[in-house]
């Protein structure tokens, strides 16, 4: 059982792991809008325009 | 220019055309001039025009997208407004509306009437292409809500007018911006929460599974400890809004859902702790933590649920006025503003159609004003030069100047929407059954848990005890009661706003599936207050001459009654000459060497009040009369029938006189009690007041009395912001048919949230006797409760399920 050792720290560091990266993603505004970019990447290849400029993004 | 089915053969033929641009049926389909095989057939005009315009632009891509994606919202026919919207570019509009990124650019928020398919996002997001000056535009699709970033200098009209042009109405948001970032962060916050105890419950299993399982006693500390530490952030951090609103509730003398939830995670934890520490096994922790995922996890799909649809806030901006002519005092020129920023003595010019922004004097010799929304009498009123015009009117004549007499907040609609709006916020709170059952359960689940704990204390068995009520608390904790019948309400409430019926409150569908008395307004509501051709005579001279000349006379007249007049009349049309019209008077002209005059018939006293006489003058003799009046909507009578048989009563209150009243009264078989004619605002008023508990459905600020004394308000389509402010409901679409609607809607909302109800109610009495006899656990029972809410929820989900298609029925009439 010594391996527990190495396992608990794994299992808590990967845990700790993917929590924080979902808070970087939820603070980051990536479930803000659900709906809109799905829709959006059905056409989004046939649109050229929409590089251009991204905006200013001051909460970040 | 444009071809229409000329024959009525060939009209039935085109019924089952839908409109290229919306898809909606056309009846009377409209064709391009070059589309000579009839194969696009639009339903109306401001779709032919947005049509034209996307193929203009090289944009034809559009209904290939919408082709492949579907809609996804109703739709309704395309609206182009005729408006330059030129004050978007006036300094006080871009102080107030536009914001300043750092790099200095301009930001603007729209609100998009009209957004209901990919196609549309494509189409708006595709701006910077064909706009000079937009950067970038970003569409939020639930919110129908557009973020356009312009460089500074860059003009703002034109992007509204081309939005306007592609049939979806802009109208401009007052963006707060750290009301708007609160939002967003609270929202993430919630999602936060989620994570953070889905991430605590499943690792605190991991361990608590390996301690059930037998691991040695030596890992009984450590695992312990680690399982507390994971488990703190959820019932701490997670768990938060919990002991928020519990306490929220117990300051305010109520029992809230939340307070068991609170009790079981306080007294949970604690417990966990100090077993911890004595080396014990029972920890509780992961009861806890599971108990909260799953619980914030259900509230937050009853939430994100329930919000499909239109979100209310946003009406109060669409509903706002359209821009005026302002006339600069020094040069004499015009240009558009917005009603928010006249001031006294501005003159103005309304377009005709166009409600009046303001109140003010009239500078014109003569107009033309529709008052209905005022005063509730649906004739046009003709003002002469200094009469007083009162803002919410609608000028119904040519174009008119007035002198404006007070800024929009103090004119006597503004004045009149603050004082509706006070007295509505005193109303009583309408406690709910789901209300009343819900606290009724916490206090009796609280007592029955203390009650089995001291039991066990006093056999010595504390742990057992402890162990039972905590279950009881767990399992019996109301989800269904809590969670299924705001979801039930609020999906009912989201089908309602797509068939054009705004709620105010989603617990209404209750209170009008108890409510049997429904009253109903006269104009507006059972006729549609415009007017129509009642019947036709003629003395000595054949009727369809009569009509032939009328038509001629009336082709360009722009006096309401003179183009219901032209409308209702057969279509062959002959040439007059030297056609006159003379404002108020009626109009003339010449044909075959006759004099012609179409112009008021003198009045006679069986006529006064519901109805118009116009007639036919040929050299000063009257050779023909026509009667002009309200006529009742083809849908009320089966409707009437249809809920009479279903126990609802229903009532006519009108502030007409007898004989149209009593006409209508006897076409709907409605008793003579049921009626009442002649009644003033505070006579209704006082009706409505002793019939308590009623519904009432009216239009025009003459019911607004009534309407605030009624206990379910409805107001329809035409009777805009007063009786939006006055009541609980609002009909989007014309005519009764919505209230058929309602009346459906809300009565299978009730059926369903009782079923869920008694579903609950025996799941809770199982499971709490299961609890309290020692079968379950605490563990067992945070997993069976959510369980059942789920269930609960998924029946609620099927229940309101929505139907795909678009009903021809439900249709937007515009």
């Amino acid at each position: 059982m010594d391996i527990l050792i190495i396992l608990i720290p794994l299992a808590i560091g990967l845990a700790l792991f993917f929590v924080g990266l979902f808070i970087w993603a939820a603070s980051k505004g990536q479930y803000d809008d659900l709906e809109t970019p799905a829709q959006r990447i059905l056409y989004e290849e046939n649109h050229s325009g929409h590089k251009k400029y991204q905006g200013d993004h001051r909460h970040e | 220019m444009l071809q229409t089915g000329d024959t009525a053969n060939y009209e039935n033929q085109e019924q089952h055309k839908s409109c290229v641009h919306c898809q909606l049926a056309a009846s009377a389909p409209l064709y391009l001039k070059e589309d000579l095989e009839h194969s696009k057939p639009f339903c109306c005009y401001g779709c032919m025009s947005v049509f034209q315009v996307l193929h203009g632009q090289g944009l034809e891509h559009f209904y290939e997208l919408k082709e492949q994606t579907g809609t996804f919202k109703q739709v309704a026919p395309a609206q182009v407004l005729d408006e330059r919207f030129e004050y978007m570019d006036r300094k006080e509009f871009l102080d107030d509306y536009t914001q300043t990124t750092l790099d200095g650019n301009r930001v603007l928020s729209l609100y998009l009437d009209g957004i209901h398919c990919i196609a549309c996002l494509w189409l708006v997001e595709k701006l910077p292409d064909f706009c000079e000056g937009v950067l970038k535009a970003q569409l939020n699709m639930e919110e129908s809500v557009v973020k356009v970033w312009l460089s500074p200098t860059a003009p703002i009209a034109p992007v509204a007018q081309k939005l306007n042009s592609f049939g979806l109405t802009p109208h401009p948001l007052k963006v707060d911006e750290n009301a708007d970032e609160f939002k967003k962060k609270e929202e993430r916050r919630e999602l936060l929460r989620i994570g953070v105890a889905g991430a605590a419950a499943m690792n605190v299993m991991l361990y608590s599974i390996s301690l059930y399982s037998g691991a040695p006693q030596a890992y009984t500390k450590i695992f312990g400890i680690i399982i507390a530490l994971f488990s703190l952030p959820a019932i701490t951090y997670s768990a938060w809004p919990f002991y928020k609103a519990a306490w929220g509730a117990f300051q305010n003398k109520k029992l809230s859902l939340d307070l068991p939830i609170s009790i079981a995670l306080v007294y949970g934890s604690i417990r966990g702790f100090t077993e911890i520490m004595q080396g014990g096994r029972e920890f509780y922790f992961d009861t806890l933590s599971v108990l909260v995922f799953l619980l914030l996890i259900s509230r937050y799909t009853v939430k994100k649920w329930g919000r499909q649809g239109l979100a209310l806030n946003s009406l109060s901006s669409f509903l706002g006025l359209r821009s005026v002519l302002l006339q600069n005092s020094q040069t004499q020129t015009w240009s558009e503003v917005h009603p928010d920023y006249l001031k006294p003595d501005n003159i103005i010019k309304v377009q005709s159609g166009q409600t009046l922004p303001v109140d003010g004097i009239l500078l014109d010799s003569a107009a033309q004003v529709q008052t209905s929304m005022m005063t509730g009498e649906p004739a046009p009123q003709d003002k002469n030069e200094g009469d007083e015009l009162l803002a919410g009117f609608q000028n119904s004549g040519a174009s008119l100047n007035y002198k404006v007499s007070a800024t929009k907040d103090q004119s006597l609609l503004a004045q009149l929407l603050q004082e509706v709006e006070l007295q509505s916020k005193s109303k009583t709170f309408y406690s709910t059954l789901a209300n009343k059952i819900s606290s009724r359960l916490v206090l009796g689940v609280l007592f029955l848990a203390v009650g089995v704990f001291i039991y066990y204390a006093f056999q010595g068995a504390m742990g057992e005890g402890e162990r039972r009520a905590l279950s009881l608390i767990i399992i019996t904790c109301p989800c269904a009661l809590g969670l299924s019948t705001p979801l039930a309400l609020s999906r009912t409430l989201s089908k309602a706003q797509k068939r054009g019926l705004i709620l105010k409150d989603e617990n209404l569908f209750e209170r009008v599936n108890q409510i049997q008395n429904i009253v109903l307004d006269k104009t507006g509501t059972l006729t549609d207050g415009k007017f129509g051709l009642l019947s036709k005579t003629s003395f000595g001279v054949e009727q369809s001459y009569c009509d032939k000349i009328v038509k001629a006379l009336e082709k360009s007249s722009c006096h309401p009654l003179g183009k219901t007049l032209y409308q209702s009349l057969p279509a062959e049309e002959i040439g007059l000459t030297d056609i006159k019209e003379t404002l108020g008077k009626g109009v003339s002209g010449l044909y075959n060497g006759h004099f012609f005059e179409v112009k008021n018939a003198p009045e006679r006293k069986s006529q006064k009040g519901v109805t118009k006489l116009l007639a036919l003058y040929q050299d000063r003799k009257m050779i023909a009369e026509y009667t002009l009046g309200d006529q009742l909507r083809k849908e009320v009578k089966p409707l009437i029938k249809k809920w009479q048989k279903k126990g609802k009563n229903f009532w006519i209150i009108s502030g007409d006189s007898k004989p149209g009243v009593k006409k209508i009264s006897e076409d709907l078989c409605l008793k003579p009690n049921q009626v009442f004619w002649d009644k003033l605002p505070k006579d209704k008023a006082q009706i409505v007041e002793n019939m308590s508990p009623v519904i009432m459905v009216g239009d025009g600020a003459n019911d607004s009395l009534a309407l605030k004394k009624a206990d379910v308000a409805i107001a329809v389509r035409g009777s805009m912001p007063l009786a939006l402010k006055t009541c609980g409901i609002y009909f989007i679409k014309e005519g009764l048919s919505p209230l058929n609607e309602l009346l459906e809607l809300s009565d299978s909302a009730v059926k369903l949230i009782k079923r869920n109800l008694r579903v609950s109610l025996a799941y809770n009495i199982l499971g709490s006797t299961l609890a309290i006899s020692g079968y379950i656990n605490p563990l067992m029972a945070a997993i069976l409760m959510p369980l059942s809410s789920f269930s609960v929820l998924g029946a609620t989900l099927i229940g309101t399920k929505q139907k795909p298609e678009i009903d021809e029925e439900s249709a937007w009439i515009s």
